[in-house]
């Protein structure tokens, strides 16, 4: 039951950031950050789990490595700039939040373009 | 003294509660960083109070630098392990 020792850890630190809120803004803003962190670690066996099922599917689909790869780039692309974007965001600087937004939304762009040229090749290739 | 072992006593049953896996280090540095700020804050008043606003100014400065440094190494070691996980290289 790992999500109790979460749902603990959580409750701690949001009375803890409460506390020091009032006082010192940037050391409850530091705190949110490393909980969010040490929640990660914590996570981080069930989603390798989780991504070592989904490349034996591709596998056993017979999915080219180059697509599953570039989904797990963007999944990984997403998850940091949320990260960062929340942070900004708690901070109160929503411009700058949404400047992280913008920008993996253009990374996220330029790793599926090869994608979507797949998809126009096999649309050309099936069109008479 | 008696109020320090008990502060510390909570202390350490706060962290045997959280922490059942070897993961002590990770949520100990939590609880480092709340009480950097509690003393940090209690500090900067007295210094206010006792007229020593620059010194105020730099024990709050002092107080953000330290945990700054605790706090990138987590981040990075955040960062490594997403993009081991996802190869974004």
């Amino acid at each position: 039951m790992e999500i109790i020792q979460i749902v603990g850890l959580c409750v701690v630190t949001t009375i803890l950031v409460v506390l020091l809120r009032e006082d010192r803004p940037e050391i409850a803003l530091q705190m949110s950050i490393v909980v969010g962190v040490i929640i990660l670690l914590r996570m981080i066996n069930q989603i390798l789990a989780i991504v070592e099922y989904l490349r034996d599917l591709s596998l056993r689909a017979n999915i080219s490595n180059l697509y599953i790869s570039t989904v797990f780039k963007i999944i990984g692309i997403a998850y940091i700039a949320e990260f960062g974007s929340q942070i900004c965001k708690d901070a109160g600087s929503h411009s700058i939040a949404s400047k992280i937004e913008f920008s993996a939304k253009v990374f996220i762009l330029v790793l599926s373009f090869p994608v979507l040229m797949a998809v126009m090749d096999l649309i050309i290739k099936i069109l008479p | 003294m008696e109020i320090f072992r008990r502060v510390i006593g909570y202390y350490d049953f706060l962290i045997i509660i959280l922490s059942k896996r070897g993961v002590k280090v990770e949520v100990d540095i939590l609880f480092k960083i709340a009480a950097i700020g509690i003393v940090i804050s209690i500090l900067s008043k007295v210094l206010d109070e006792a007229g020593r606003k620059e010194q105020a100014q730099m024990t709050t400065l002092a107080g953000v630098v330290i945990v700054l440094m605790m706090v990138i190494q987590l981040v990075s070691q955040l960062f490594y392990n997403v993009k081991t996980m996802f190869q974004l290289y």
